[in-house]
């Protein structure tokens, strides 16, 4: 395929353009079969390296792009690590002697009466009726 | 013509020569090149990878932080968080001055003409705030302040407040300053965990790739964790009980020391004025030094139980040994008295429970008297007296115990606690000697591993167990008899010994009318589990005794020890109220 298209080319290359310029000896410079192929592989290099950098181009922004996500979860990670490392001391804190004693000593939860004063209740007489349709429970297993 | 022509032609062959060598010249550079690259790229590209790698690996990534320290039940008392420094650029302000610090006012809580005058004395950076917490960090960075910079950094952080602060100590890695376990465990609580490498960029940033570990990478690094034997629990206790006889009696200060005698370790050491670790500098050293193990005490009658096991373990005496107690007694001119002369002007003939009853300073003196001098000294240093006891803590003193020859009145004097001089934890970890049937152990307060232990704790016999077993049955005895109310526990037998002394003068010549009061004590005397030593530096008032100022609180701390920890008792019934005993 590929060489039939070069001999293609060659024989358009050849084909004078115009009687004049046969007339003026100005004969159209023939390329050679190698010219011509080393030119079709030029072009079809230039394309490879062509494609290569766009697309190690986006690769590049991909990874770049990604490498800053990255990082933006490394430093929110991080921070949260702190946070988190920071919430322990005061969980340690809050679950200190220290803690405990100064919140009793504020809320005076342990501090004596000054006055103990005895009150005499009285029991208020309640009266019950007794339902005479209410059984008196005897002693069973399980109760 | 044909001459120039034929020089001409020579020159130009000349000139061909010439290129063809700058050819040559040229073609071989450009080789040795391509052999370099073909070497660097392709034959060595092993060894240049990890070259590479090697210069780009970092082990210092996250903040490295102290480990934790923590007592025996897994508490913590120390760990480590991130603190930030405050710095402020005056250069960089961008708005006005005032409203940069009215911003700054609110946050930081520092007055707003404080930080203007910082911002307008100062042409170049300057301190704002230091050790500010996480919280504020946040608060500070939502201002959006161009020229703050705030500096991250690890510090200490102290969940239990003052909580055993002497025994902790104190961290100033700048001044390279550590005091307590901070300072003789350094190593440990500096000793990183083994990472693998990780790589980093020229600024700092991690080179993820598949072999990156992430918990290396994202996690603060913390230093090994230190597990005390201290209860924090107990601990609790002995610091709230010690602070409230300190106020009582308005002492200068006071220590307490909770021990299991049958190991060595410290359950509680307690030192009231207490003081905050993270803010230690605001304090006076006199209140931030640990002073039980720096400056030592007359031990007074306390001693008198060294002395006796002395003269039982030499042999000069026996159990049942009785001694003529005058009351008072005058040797090479120096007259000594009972302390209760007064009282019992001549008690007669006494004997180890009646000595150890009373108090008897003649009684004592007359037991001692009977070693020689070398015996005396030899068992003392048996006790570990004039010698460092090797706790795991820093600037430890070896006490005062002079070397024979003793004159008379030295040797009499040193019987009953005067004369030489030892620290709390010295006559502490001597009388567990006793509770432990004689062998001495090395007081500690880190807990080591099985493996480490003989490393750190070390053994050795100062009394026969008999003499040990002995002695506690006298003490026991002498507890139970006496009229005050020390060491009566109820349901146990407490074995122990109240002390009281005069201050030497800070010369050395004499002593002063201060006192030291104390009283060391162990239970169940049966099988000790606890032995706590209370002292009492310079309590003021009118009864000032071991018996009254030192004795309550052993008792209240040791009536507490028995609830927390669920002990048995040895003696149903003993010393409880309304009860025939």
């Amino acid at each position: 395929m590929a060489n039939a298209k070069v001999a293609s080319n060659y024989k358009v290359q050849r084909k004078p353009n115009d009687a004049a310029d046969i007339i003026k000896a100005n004969f159209p410079v023939y390329q050679s079969l190698k010219n011509l192929r080393l030119a079709n592989l030029n072009k079809f290099l230039s394309f490879v390296l062509a494609s290569t950098m766009l697309f190690s181009f986006g690769m590049y922004s991909f990874v770049v792009s990604k490498q800053k996500q990255l990082e933006a979860m490394h430093d929110a990670t991080k921070t949260l690590n702190y946070e988190n490392l920071d919430l322990k001391t005061r969980l340690d804190y809050l679950r200190s002697f220290d803690n405990v004693n100064e919140k009793i000593i504020a809320a005076g939860n342990l501090e004596q009466p000054l006055k103990i004063i005895e009150v005499k209740t009285k029991i208020p007489d309640i009266n019950v009726k007794v339902s005479s349709k209410s059984k008196e429970i005897g002693s069973m297993l399980g109760y | 013509m044909p001459n120039k022509l034929y020089k001409i032609s020579q020159d130009s062959n000349k000139n061909n020569k010439r290129i063809a060598w700058v050819r040559k010249l040229v073609i071989l550079i450009i080789l040795a090149i391509i052999c370099k690259l073909f070497f660097l790229q392709i034959w060595d590209i092993d060894g240049l990878k990890k070259k590479a790698s090697i210069r780009r690996q970092s082990r210092v990534l996250n903040q490295a932080m102290r480990g934790d320290i923590v007592d025996r039940k897994g508490s913590v008392l120390v760990s480590s968080k991130c603190y930030y420094d405050v710095y402020i650029d005056p250069r960089q302000i961008r708005d006005s001055a005032d409203e940069v610090s009215q911003k700054l006012s609110i946050v930081l809580g520092i007055p707003k003409d404080i930080i203007l005058k910082k911002i307008d004395d100062e042409k170049r950076t300057v301190i704002l705030a230091k050790n500010v917490d996480m919280s504020t960090n946040k608060k500070l960075r939502k201002l959006g302040l161009r020229c703050l910079d705030i500096i991250q950094k690890p510090g200490r952080d102290y969940p239990q407040g003052k909580l055993a602060a002497h025994i902790l100590g104190y961290v100033n890695p700048d001044a390279g300053i550590y005091a307590g376990v901070e300072s003789t465990a350094q190593r440990a609580l500096e000793d990183m965990p083994e990472f693998k490498a990780i790589e980093t960029s020229a600024s700092g940033e991690i080179i993820y790739d598949l072999k990156t570990d992430p918990t290396r990478a994202l996690n603060p690094i913390k230093g090994k964790k230190i597990t005390l034997t201290l209860d924090t629990v107990v601990q609790h206790i002995a610091e709230v009980e010690l602070r409230k006889g300190v106020e009582k009696y308005n002492a200068d200060r006071g220590c307490v020391v909770v021990m299991n005698p049958k190991n060595g370790e410290i359950l509680a050491f307690a030192l009231a004025p207490g003081y905050e670790p993270f803010n230690y500098r605001k304090y006076d050293q006199k209140i931030v030094k640990n002073w039980a193990l720096t400056d030592v005490y007359p031990p007074g009658s306390t001693f008198k139980v060294l002395t006796i096991a002395s003269a039982l373990e030499t042999g000069v005496i026996n159990e049942n040994i009785t001694v003529m107690d005058t009351g008072k007694i005058k040797i090479q001119g120096y007259e000594i008295k009972n302390y209760d002369y007064s009282k019992h002007p001549f008690p007669g003939i006494i004997d180890l429970y009646y000595l150890f009853e009373h108090s008897s300073n003649v009684g004592s003196l007359k037991v001692g008297l009977m070693m020689s001098d070398n015996q005396f000294y030899s068992m003392l240093r048996k006790f570990n007296l004039g010698q460092k006891t090797g706790i795991d803590l820093p600037g430890e003193s070896s006490g005062i115990l002079p070397k024979p020859p003793w004159q008379k009145v030295r040797q009499a004097t040193v019987s009953f606690g005067y004369s030489l001089a030892a620290t709390p934890i010295q006559m502490a970890s001597a009388v567990a000697s006793i509770a432990n049937g004689g062998v001495w152990i090395t007081p500690h307060i880190i807990k080591y591993p099985e493996e480490e232990l003989p490393l750190h704790v070390k053994t050795k016999q100062t009394l026969q167990p008999e003499t040990a077993k002995k002695l506690t049955r006298i003490l026991e005895h002498s507890i139970r008899n006496s009229k005050a109310d020390v060491g009566k526990i109820p349901n146990f037998t407490v074995a122990g010994k109240t002390g009281t002394s005069n201050k030497p003068k800070a010369n050395g010549l004499g002593y002063t009318k201060e006192m030291y009061t104390s009283f060391v004590g162990f239970f169940p005397s049966t099988n000790p589990e606890v032995l706590i030593m209370v002292v009492i530096d310079n309590p003021k008032g009118g009864n000032i005794w071991g018996s009254t100022v030192a004795g309550p609180i052993f008792n209240e701390i040791a009536a507490q020890m028995i609830r927390i920890r669920n002990m048995k008792p040895d003696a149903p019934g003993l010393h409880v109220k309304g009860t025939a005993q």
